[in-house]
């Protein structure tokens, strides 16, 4: 194959990708490490891939002139999701602002930000899949002092854990590793310079995440994590020091600068198995199931939907692929929760109204977007309960919105198929563990839902759409990062160590996709009834 | 008297007791096996695969559907053993290694069989070998595997790779399929089909057996 070179300029640093004919540069600079924002996920649909091609810039294609001035295209401005070199080129990115996108980082613990630290400080960070939240805190307040949010740049390599499996099978763990050990830092060093505090006086960190971020934060290989039976490396709790699990990051400069000063101790809290992490043990810590009498269910509503039931006694897990739709992925115009993204639907008779984040003009639909247009197509009947399109909207979708531009945002017959398998998904799997635990929704006292789109979704709509049974209505709270909750309770002393410890050792995991029961509550919640 | 076209109707309602019923009565009154067969069960479950194809029904619909199939095909196939009816070929299907997700294996199955194929289940997390030794015990034409994760995919290559090195790769068409699967990775392991779903991956079964 035809190989040629790109010279990528960023931020006054050069770099030579060597490339092939048939990619596009998002793809090209993807696999070279180099990380540029593509909330689409490279559909030409969000225009935030933009690069500028200084020498030999491709033609503009259609979505190019719709992204881009005419002054831009002239200047070599292109979407590099569109962009398909097939010759040597030279090409700059301006480092983009991540801060737009939606970071999740409230929980339940106690949150007053006010006065200096008295006493020790701590650094808590929960390690998503998409988002890293860090937070620091007074330890033994647990009082919170200040909080930075950022983007996991893993996220270049592909969405979701699997893709990242792969990608560190394929040879590039390393790259997964350094990226992610970056982003820890430079969070940490605008942490420390953000909030006057001295690095001397961290005491702790404490990390929580899932099983595949805390194996390639420590570097093991990911080859058991993708197959059955899935057996991870190590989901003990993991201590070593901080300048040692950082030790070649910390040489290089920047605004990580100021964690060379930090002697403090890592810990990487523990997991109860590959596909139920220490971001769930850390969320049933600060959700308080070592102490509860009656069972509770915890659910995390992401593309592995993780959830939980159980009291101080005995606790079950699993997990459940949901798949990306919660997140606007596998949509016709799903996006992330970034701005410009539908978030509310209203529909009657005359058509759609609609919100989107941050007031901006309409361009996709973000997860709550999704939820909130099939319970308002179900509300006027534009829905059966078989999930089938009113037959005026069946081949082309219901139309939302439009964009600036003029291209209709639209809801279609594939969009609602989506949906019916990630909703009914969730609820075999919370039907299920249930089942195995020998309750009723109704005995069930409490229901926590976890996570980003379950802190922003109404309840209201979840159980509008068969997501959850109705029993669940007037127990259920949202809990937001109970993952970064759960480490910030960890660092307030060694009993919540030993609370978290009971906990994993308290917990079983059952696998639901060979399992009949799961299977048949699959089938049937797949319906609208 | 048992209308043929009313098992047909039936089955896409997904009334498994009514199917079983006017198979039976169909059977009584000494129709022919093959006309039930083929213009009842089997052009009922092909209305429902063409539907599903299209979306106009969804994953419940084809369950349903298929049980109302398997309930006739139940006291059918004595009768079609009698009346020497062959199928229309024979598919060893399974998930491959690693891998547990049954579903999607299954609705495959259940178009396969609805085009008139016997279907040889061999489950999930299969062993490359443990398809090509039931393949050869049962004298199948087709194997066709699912993943549904791309940490498993890699196992579709070494059936392929087995089946190669025993010598044995032009004696079997090979399908695949499952979210991640393509027709770039098909080409890739050398596949002889992909298909993205499974009402087409039963047509494109039918129309390898019957070239």
């Amino acid at each position: 194959m035809q190989k040629f070179e790109i010279k990528v300029i960023r931020d006054n640093r050069t770099c030579i990708v060597l490339a092939e004919e048939g990619k596009n540069l998002l793809e090209q600079l993807r696999e070279a490490g180099i990380y540029i924002s593509a909330a689409c996920g490279g559909k030409g649909k969000c225009g935030k891939c933009k690069v500028r091609m200084t020498m030999g810039a491709t033609e503009a294609t259609e979505a190019d002139c719709r992204f881009l001035e005419e002054a831009e295209l002239a200047a070599g401005w292109r979407l590099a999701c569109l962009s398909y070199p097939a010759a040597d080129c030279t090409l700059e990115i301006v480092s983009d602002d991540e801060s737009e996108f939606e970071v999740v980082a409230e929980h339940r613990e106690e949150q007053q930000e006010h006065g200096a630290a008295a006493g020790a400080c701590a650094i808590a960070v929960d390690i998503g899949t998409t988002t890293l939240a860090i937070q620091l805190v007074e330890r033994e307040s647990k009082r919170l002092l200040h909080t930075v949010t950022g983007i996991n740049h893993q996220r270049a390599y592909g969405a979701d854990v699997i893709s990242r499996i792969q990608t560190s099978n394929d040879g590039k763990g390393a790259e997964l590793t350094e990226s992610i050990r970056q982003d820890l830092l430079r969070g940490i060093g605008r942490l420390l310079l953000e909030y006057p505090v001295e690095p001397e006086q961290i005491g702790a960190v404490a990390i929580a995440g899932n099983t595949t971020m805390g194996h390639l934060l420590m570097g093991y290989p990911c080859e058991t994590l993708g197959v059955y039976p899935f057996t991870p490396v190590n989901i003990e709790t993991i201590s070593l020091p901080f300048e040692d699990l950082f030790q070649e990051q910390l040489t290089q400069a920047g605004e990580q600068e100021i964690c060379r000063r930090i002697r403090a101790e890592v810990t990487l809290l523990p997991g109860i198995s590959t596909y139920v992490g220490a971001d769930i043990s850390a969320g049933l810590l600060s959700c308080g199931f070592d102490r509860l009498e009656e069972p509770c269910i915890l659910i995390d509503l992401g593309t592995n939907g993780e959830m939980a039931i159980g009291n101080k006694d005995r606790i079950l897990v699993t997990s459940t692929a949901a798949g990306p739709a919660f997140e606007g992925g596998n949509i016709s115009c799903g996006m992330g929760s970034v701005p410009g993204a539908i978030c509310k639907v209203r529909i009657q008779d005359n058509g759609a109204e609609v919100a989107t984040i941050g007031d901006k003009p309409p361009v996709g639909l973000c997860g709550t977007g999704v939820i909130e247009t099939v319970c308002e197509l179900l509300e006027q009947e534009l829905i059966d309960e078989t999930g089938m399109l009113e037959e005026d909207y069946f081949d082309d979708g219901y139309e939302l919105a439009r964009t600036p531009e003029g291209e209709p945002i639209v809801f279609t017959q594939k969009d609602v198929r989506e949906i019916q398998l990630a909703k009914s998904a969730v609820r075999a799997g919370v039907e299920t563990l249930m089942r195995r635990y020998g309750v009723t929704p109704g005995e069930v006292c409490h229901v926590y839902l976890a996570g980003g789109f379950g802190y922003k979704i109404d309840l209201a709509k979840t159980i509008a759409i068969g997501m959850l049974p109705e029993e669940f209505a007037e127990k259920t709270t949202a809990v937001g990062n109970s993952s970064l909750g759960g480490a910030v309770e960890y660092l307030a002393g060694p009993e919540a160590g030993r609370r978290l410890m009971q906990i994993v050792e308290r917990s079983t995991e059952i696998e639901l996709s060979s399992d009949k029961d799961f299977n048949q509550f699959y089938t049937d919640y797949m319906f609208f009834e | 008297m048992a209308e043929i076209h009313e098992i047909s109707e039936f089955l896409q309602k997904g009334r498994a007791k009514n199917v079983k019923a006017l198979v039976q009565e169909a059977i009584d009154e000494g129709k022919d096996p093959k006309e039930i067969l083929n213009d009842g069960l089997l052009a009922g479950m092909m209305v429902i695969g063409e539907k599903f194809k299209n979306n106009e029904v969804f994953v419940p619909e084809v369950l349903v559907a298929a049980r109302a199939l398997n309930a006739g095909l139940a006291i059918l196939e004595p009768k079609l053993i009698e009346v020497g009816n062959e199928p229309v070929g024979k598919v060893v299907i399974g998930t491959v290694k690693g891998d547990l997700h049954d579903i999607g294996k299954n609705l495959v199955a259940m178009m396969m069989k609805g085009v008139g194929f016997e279907v040889i289940d061999v489950g999930v997390d299969v062993e490359p070998a443990a398809f090509i030794d039931k393949a050869e015990e049962t004298g199948a034409n087709i194997i066709c595997m699912s993943a549904l994760l791309t940490t498993t995919m890699p196992s579709m290559q070494a059936v392929i790779d087995e089946l190669s090195s025993r010598g044995l790769r032009d004696k079997y068409i090979v399908m695949v399929g499952g979210a991640p699967v393509n027709q770039s990775f098909a080409d890739q392991i050398g596949a002889d089909y992909y298909t993205p779903d499974a009402a087409t991956a039963a047509e494109t079964a039918k129309a390898a057996v019957t070239k």
